[in-house]
């Protein structure tokens, strides 16, 4: 069976085991992998403002902490306002890395026609739409949670007066 | 040849055959394929939220017009009162509104469409629902870029607009 499939890849007429990508299929993939090229490229440009915004504040806290009279605190301060947009950095990373990898490994592996290659750019495109879809589910319980805990510290607050 | 043509829409294309997708590479699909289904429904679910900002935005607006008396005096400068112009922006503000709604909706229909095809495709080795589910993914990635694009641009037209402004303020000021 692999033998004959690596010599011989004309379609087969019983029920197929593999999926089968035809010439207009591959046009698609192809242009999706050239957007989803342009957009990793993109998220690489914006992960290393955001990486210079991080050098900034974290280069701007300790003058600040320093100016002011509760420079413990300050201090403090500036090193968590730095914690999100780290998170932010190393997310945009990720999500344009495997939209990258996603772009380049299709237009080689159509170009060659290759399923290796094209076998590595759906795994980077599933880490890319898992990579998306578990930080939304995260956000959104962050946000459910937040919301029963202000939702308590007011009752409480009510409870007391 | 040309009866395996008809009756197999793989048509094996010389020079290039198709590609072949084997079981692991399913496997990758079908998983990116369920993400983007879920994804797409949450784009739906969010486009709904924003629709109903764009509504509030409109009633919040029109409030704070029938609210404050003093917005309802002629304004110095022309007929127009301030509540009216307020009811102009509230106009703009919603009109943004729906068009981040419509783009959310376009790309989360994309993505659904690709998820929900490629599911199928992946499970029933369907070649033609996997053709047409990458053209949704196409326009997906295709919708992302055009938008990045045009944000940018009109990015780089206010920096370019803010800078001949303060060039011509600076130059009226010294005459």
């Amino acid at each position: 069976m692999d033998t004959t499939e690596t010599t011989d890849p004309i379609v087969p007429d019983y029920p197929l085991p593999d999926l089968l990508i035809g010439q207009e299929a591959k046009s698609y993939l192809l242009t999706a992998g050239k957007w989803a090229k342009f957009l990793g490229i993109l998220g690489f440009i914006a992960t290393a403002i955001i990486a210079l915004l991080c050098v900034f504040a974290g280069a701007v806290s300790p003058i600040m902490g320093a100016l002011s009279s509760s420079s413990a605190i300050n201090a403090s301060a500036g090193a968590l306002s730095i914690v999100p947009l780290l998170l932010i950095m190393i997310l945009y990373f990720f999500v344009s890395y495997f939209l990258y990898q996603f772009g380049t490994n299709i237009k080689n592996g159509i170009a060659v026609n290759d399923m290796l290659f094209v076998t590595k750019a759906f795994r980077n495109l599933k880490s890319h739409f898992k990579l998306i879809g578990i930080t939304l589910i995260i956000i959104v319980v962050i946000y459910i949670v937040a919301f029963i805990v202000g939702g308590l510290l007011v009752g409480s607050t009510f409870m007391h007066h | 040849m040309d009866t395996t043509e008809t009756t197999n829409p793989i048509v094996p294309d010389y020079p290039l055959p198709p590609l072949v997708i084997d079981q692991q590479g399913k496997y990758f699909l079908h998983t990116a394929g369920r993400w983007a289904t879920f994804l797409g429904i949450f784009g739906f679910v969010m486009t709904g939220f924003i629709l109903l900002a764009a509504i509030f935005v409109g009633s919040v607006f029109s409030l704070m017009g029938r609210l404050n008396p003093a917005m309802n005096m002629p304004s110095s400068s022309g007929g127009a009162t301030a509540s009216t112009i307020l009811g102009a922006m509230s106009g703009v503000v919603s009109f943004f509104y729906v068009l981040i709604a419509l783009f959310y909706f376009f790309l989360s229909y994309y993505l659904y469409r690709f998820g929900t095809g490629i599911k199928k495709s992946t499970t029933f080795n369907d070649s033609v629902t996997a053709t047409k589910s990458l053209e949704y993914l196409k326009s997906h990635f295709k919708l992302i870029g055009i938008t990045t694009i045009v944000i940018i641009s009109l990015y780089l037209l206010i920096f370019i607009g803010a800078i001949m402004v303060g060039i011509f303020a600076s130059s009226a000021l010294h005459q």
